[in-house]
């Protein structure tokens, strides 16, 4: 092999500048040494901590590896996780014996497999499909990619394989794998559990907006149209309050596109910028923008956010397309529906609402994203005001807190982790935080334009210029420009959004639904009276009833879309159902087996019929709205 | 005093002697091995005692010596009777390695090592027997050219393998340890038992 690695320069670029270059740093090892056994295998051997440890039997690694296949639980519906890859006779038995399953390879050595892909060959593996390999010390990253390749859908747990010499080695690493990954999972159930509570929320709100769908322009509108123009993405991170000054001349100089929890601070400052973007689908972040004039700004709003926003007096806003579950069938409707990102964090959007425009450079300000001087947020957000308001309920409270210890008491209230900021210096942030600054440096290495951060703290350290923002505004915001007469201009392009095919399309959904709904409560009464079925009918009679009810559980709805929603919007009672009845597979046909299975799709219809009703209570606003829309009367039809 | 040596009585002159211990020496060297004997057992006054108590009661005062009842038996007697004993212990020692490799397998390294404990001891014990009839055969090995035994190459590499062994377990390196057990230990004392007959009937012939 000349280059073992260099087929990794197509296939993990970054992986292959990682062992070419940087492998040595890795402090887990002290180093990995190759060896070719007296009996002619080819193995490793740790060196750690002046101990020599050898990873895979040197007489007879290929039964080892059976050995250790033989301790996983082998459930296929499981994810297989590998603790380590080492020479990899072990992932050479396991893709023997499951050649068609997928395996997760953690590998927190670089050196290790440094080592080991000089003496195998590992393109075999990297081309493999159906492996994925995670190679990270940081237990945090392996817990997070992990996390990635862990469908809620598809896996019903993680079984791992664990060579012994990793299982002993690593210990450490691998337990803080299992506890994140194991949050991230909890994590998970949470958010889909929010997903199904929260769930009408999203509805809601997009049916409820769907009025100012055409009332306003789309953000796509504004794509492409400002090439070479500087845009400022002003988040509330601690740190902003170093710039509000020069960020109050700056208006004529490059666009201000404002997170909405930072536009509070800028007004106070008396500043407007440009675009201030806002995307919550509850009213918890609306506190930000509630009771404030936003009628010099652009507000850009995606449909699921908050239906009060674009209720707010004398709003403007351009309606933008996150693809979200609901909102992607209402953007098929506008003329402009190309989606912006958005990642977690509003300053995502912010930042691809500026990279879509063709803007640069892209200068970040308040973009902390840690508690940089032991604050949550720039003084003078709305949260502080959460301060003020107790203290002036309370004016005894000042005797034994401050606005600091408020500032503590919210950092605390999460985990906080340790981080180098772009100083070299530790900061406290969050994890979430560290993974929104992971999202944009990697966003930012596929970014045309330059990308400089500006912010002067925090943790937003690779893939983009450092600079101060003194520095920036000397070096780039030096032309003057009119750019809010040409958003006015934009602003002002007729409107072109389909109101009335929106309006067919749900009043066929209606009907559609109309019908499920019929058919859905004569199918809950069948279910029903298969209890007394079971007293004078045969057990063949009785499969046969049970057949007729699997069938069609869509009640009749074929619209894909209506499908998808009632998949999503009925998933509790669909994952029971499906669970309930995989448990009973195999089970002896008797009295019991028919009553438990008569009580499931009892339910299951019950379940699906509350669907229906409340799917369709949802489309006739949506259908108002449309008729608002086309300032028309609603129809008769539709109530 | 009277001493019995295997239930006969022996006279010792003792007038010059200082005590029990110069009593045993004086009966080892004049009366046991000139005919290549050794004490396995000694009663002093009706007690039993063993090596320790032997070196306790080194000093002890003939005149209190009231009974002394010696057991000796031959070397080469002994060195056959311990080979005959191992091959039935190593059969033995070879089940408890196998104990110890199943725990191994199931990652439980530290109750390997718990068992390994008695493997260590039983290795102990293999490795004097067989150095010990090395040396007490040494002239019949070298006359009828049996250096090249199976027993006694075999004996030779578990010294090597108790050294390798003990290196791994420093390290900590469970995975060369666990290889040795499986690969080299066990192989050895399989070849052990089985060139013990083979030896014991060359050195008798």
């Amino acid at each position: 092999m000349s280059d073992p690695y260099l087929f990794l320069k197509e296939v993990a670029p970054p992986l292959y500048q990682t062992l070419v270059f940087r492998a040595d740093k890795e402090e887990l090892l002290d180093a990995v040494e190759g060896f070719i056994s007296k009996e002619g295998k080819t193995n490793l051997r740790f060196i750690l901590g002046g101990r020599n440890l050898t990873v895979h039997s040197s007489y007879n690694p290929e039964k080892e590896a059976e050995k250790i296949l033989s301790r996983y639980e082998n459930n296929p519906h499981k994810l297989t996780v590998c603790l380590g890859v080492g020479i990899g006779y072990h992932v050479d038995a396991f893709l023997k014996a499951y050649p068609d399953r997928q395996l997760v390879i953690l590998e927190p050595s670089y050196k290790t497999l440094r080592q080991a892909m000089k003496l195998r060959d590992f393109e075999t593996y990297f081309r493999n499909p159906r492996i994925t390999f995670i190679i990270t010390p940081n237990p945090d990253e392996l817990a997070d990619f992990l996390a990635s390749q862990y469908n809620f859908n598809q896996h019903s747990g993680v079984q791992f394989i664990e060579p012994p010499v990793y299982a002993r080695w690593f210990n450490d690493v691998f337990n803080a794998v299992k506890k994140r990954f194991l949050e991230h999972l909890a994590k998970f159930t949470a958010n889909m559990a929010t997903i199904m509570e929260a769930d009408d929320d999203f509805i809601i709100n997009c049916v409820n907006n769907v009025k100012h769908l055409g009332k306003f322009p789309w953000a796509a509108q504004l794509f492409g149209r400002f090439p070479g123009i500087p845009a400022i993405i002003i988040s509330a991170g601690p740190s902003l309050h170093l710039h509000l000054e020069k960020l109050r001349e700056l208006k004529n100089k490059a666009f201000l596109i404002a997170v909405d929890t930072a536009y509070p601070i800028l007004l106070k400052n008396g500043i407007n910028p440009h675009f201030v973007c806002t995307a919550d689908p509850n009213d918890v972040n609306f506190m930000h923008l509630k009771g404030l004039d936003v009628s010099k700004t652009f507000l850009v709003v995606e449909p699921m956010t908050w239906h009060e926003t674009l209720d707010m007096e004398g709003a403007r806003a351009f309606i933008c397309n996150f693809n979200g579950y609901y909102s992607s069938y209402f953007s098929k409707f506008s003329a402009f529906p190309k989606p912006l990102l958005s990642w977690g964090s509003i300053a995502t959007t912010c930042f691809d609402l500026a990279r879509q425009m063709d803007c640069g450079p892209i200068i970040f300000v308040g973009q902390d994203l840690a508690y940089s001087d032991m604050l949550t947020h720039c003084p003078g957000s709305r949260y502080d005001e959460q301060y003020y308001a107790q203290v002036e309920a309370c004016p005894n409270l000042e005797l034994y807190t401050s606005y600091e210890t408020f500032h503590l008491q919210r950092i605390l209230a999460r985990p906080v982790v340790s981080h180098l900021d772009i100083h070299g210096n530790q900061v406290l942030t969050q994890n979430n935080l560290i993974l929104y600054a992971q999202w944009l440096e990697e966003q930012f290495s596929k970014t045309r334009q330059p990308v400089i951060n500006a912010t002067e703290r925090g943790i937003l350290r690779k893939n983009c210029r450092q600079m101060s923002f003194d520095k920036v505004c000397r070096d780039y915001l030096t032309q003057d420009r009119n750019l809010s007469d040409a958003l006015e201009v934009i602003y002002n392009e007729p409107r072109r959004f389909l109101f009335p095919e929106l309006l067919a399309d749900v009043s066929r959904k209606i009907e559609s639904l109309g019908n499920a709904e019929a058919l859905a409560t004569s199918r809950k009464e069948d279910s029903k009276a298969l209890l007394d079925a079971a007293k004078n009918n045969s057990e063949k009679e009785m499969r046969q009833m049970f057949n007729e009810l699997s069938k069609g559980i869509h009640c009749g709805i074929e619209d894909p879309v209506l499908l998808g929603w009632l998949e999503h919007k009925n998933q509790k009672a669909e994952v029971y159902f499906q669970r309930s009845l995989g448990k009973l597979v195999g089970a002896r046909f008797s009295q019991d087996l028919i009553v438990k299975m008569a009580e499931l799709y009892t339910g299951y219809y019950g379940s699906r019929l509350k669907s229906f009703q409340e799917l369709q209570h949802f489309l006739k606003i949506a259908a108002k709205g449309c008729q608002e829309g086309l300032e028309i009367q609603p129809l008769d039809v539709l109530e | 005093m009277q001493i019995h040596l295997n239930g006969k009585q022996v006279e010792v002159e003792t007038q010059e002697l200082q005590g029990f211990g110069q009593l045993i020496q004086k009966i080892e060297k004049q009366i046991l091995e000139p005919g290549g004997s050794v004490i396995t057992a000694l009663h002093l006054n009706g007690r039993e005692l063993d090596a320790q108590g032997e070196a306790d009661y080194s000093t002890f005062p003939l005149d209190r010596v009231e009974s002394l009842e010696i057991r000796a038996s031959n070397k080469q007697e002994l060195a056959l009777q311990a080979l005959g004993d191992a091959v039935h212990i190593l059969p033995e020692l070879s089940s408890v390695v196998d104990e110890c490799l199943k725990k191994f397998d199931e990652l439980s390294e530290n109750a390997g090592m718990q068992i390994f404990v008695t493997v260590a001891d039983g290795l102990s014990w293999l490795s004097t027997v067989s150095q010990g009839a090395e040396v007490i055969f040494h002239p019949k090995i070298q006359n009828s050219g049996m250096e090249n035994s199976a027993f006694l190459v075999a004996s030779r590499k578990l010294q090597n393998i108790a050294r390798e062994l003990l290196n791994a377990q420093q390290q900590s390196d469970y995975t060369t340890f666990r290889d040795l057990l499986e690969y080299e230990l066990k192989p050895t004392l399989n070849e052990i038992a089985e060139g013990i007959p083979e030896f014991c009937q060359s050195v008798q012939a």
